[in-house]
């Protein structure tokens, strides 16, 4: 087969040769290899393509600073560092066990006194029994029968200009005086 | 490769020279894969350093020494497409000016011609990355700007190879019918 006898390959087949020539058939190949126009057309396009890779590293701006990244220098040995974490990791512990334990009440409940207890029941069953006594006896108060001597059931609260002060009533009117 | 899969190792062990020796050997390619992207002379400087910081934090865990470039690729490209998405929240919040920098960096030493020639290069090529499609953008510039082989681009995107071509192909066809552009790369030839 001549090269006179196959066509020219198309422009898309063109751009096959530049990506991965084993698109092309057997015959268009074979073509490609012999023919010359074939072959300038995808030299021109590859020349163009490989300049946009030549002129894009011409045109590249120059960094205006160093691209690798500075490492710092550890001035401490790693030993002060971790004794140093570990200070801080005890700390942070320290004050969250502080802070739990804080939330609990500190001051104990004082024990309950039994004698106290006691003399209140004493006391309480004293009362009632002057309460009943009383009853018996006709007397309003609740006094003891010892005591009722002492403080008089009725006093007159309204004559006291204090109490008058302290408990003003509208009908009388308070004496300044 | 093989230096740079011994440097990979060396620095995974602790070995800071062999690191910065990495570091030397790919700082200029990472720069300019980023540069040609962000179109921003300080952003890309900030990104560079931001990818290399990345990979000194990251390098022990690069399993297979000799996908090293692969893996800082791919480093670089998920650092700039954060950079971007971030640059678009500011810019609907309101605290970014552009969105797309239409700035070009020039140098004073450049002659007349030259600075002409690196405006016009730089604006033609951000003409046909508006033109192309996401993939078909970043395949192009991987392959023409990055010069990845087709391999080391599916690894660096996670696709097939198959996928690489035809959106490479497509790419292409488009690339082809900026006459202007071909005409320009015709030119600086000569």
């Amino acid at each position: 087969m001549s090269l006179q006898q196959t066509k020219h390959l198309n422009d898309d087949n063109i751009l096959w040769t530049l990506i991965t020539p084993d698109m092309l058939q057997a015959n268009e190949k074979q073509h490609f290899q012999a023919c010359p126009v074939c072959r300038d057309k995808q030299t021109s396009l590859l020349q163009e393509l490989n300049e946009i890779n030549i002129r894009s590293r011409e045109y590249l701006p120059k960094p205006k600073r160093n691209l690798r990244p500075v490492t710092i220098e550890k001035s401490a040995s790693p030993v002060f560092y971790r004794m140093k974490h570990g200070l801080v990791y005890a700390c942070m512990v320290m004050i969250c066990v502080g802070g739990v334990f804080g939330l609990w009440p500190t001051q104990k409940k004082s024990p309950i006194n039994s004698v106290a207890i006691e003399q209140t029941q004493k006391n309480i069953a004293e009362l009632l029994q002057t309460m009943d006594t009383n009853q018996q006896t006709n007397n309003d108060s609740i006094l003891p029968v010892t005591f009722q001597y002492i403080v008089p059931d009725e006093f007159e609260i309204m004559s006291e200009p204090f109490y008058d002060y302290v408990f003003p009533i509208s009908t009388q009117e308070i004496n300044d005086s | 490769m093989d230096q740079i899969s011994g440097w990979v190792r060396e620095a995974q062990a602790g070995n800071r020279y062999a690191l910065n020796q990495l570091i030397d050997h790919y700082q200029n390619d990472i720069f300019r894969f980023v540069y040609y992207r962000v179109h921003h002379l300080t952003d890309a400087e900030d990104l560079t350093q931001d990818i290399f910081i990345q990979v000194i934090k990251r390098i022990r865990t690069v399993k297979d020494q000799n996908l090293f470039k692969a893996w800082l690729f791919r480093i670089a490209s998920n650092r700039v497409t954060d950079y971007f998405r971030k640059k678009r929240l500011l810019f609907f919040i309101g605290t970014s000016a552009d969105l797309e920098s239409d700035h070009c960096e020039t140098s004073e030493n450049d002659s007349p011609e030259t600075q002409i020639y690196k405006k016009e290069f730089t604006m033609r090529l951000k003409l046909l990355s508006k033109d192309l499609s996401k993939w078909e953008r970043e395949i192009f510039l991987m392959r023409y700007i990055d010069d990845l082989d087709i391999k080391e681009i599916a690894l660096i995107l996670n696709k097939k190879t198959s996928t690489i071509k035809t959106h490479l192909y497509r790419a292409l066809q488009k690339f082809k019918k900026h006459k202007k552009f071909r005409e320009l790369l015709q030119t600086a030839k000569r």
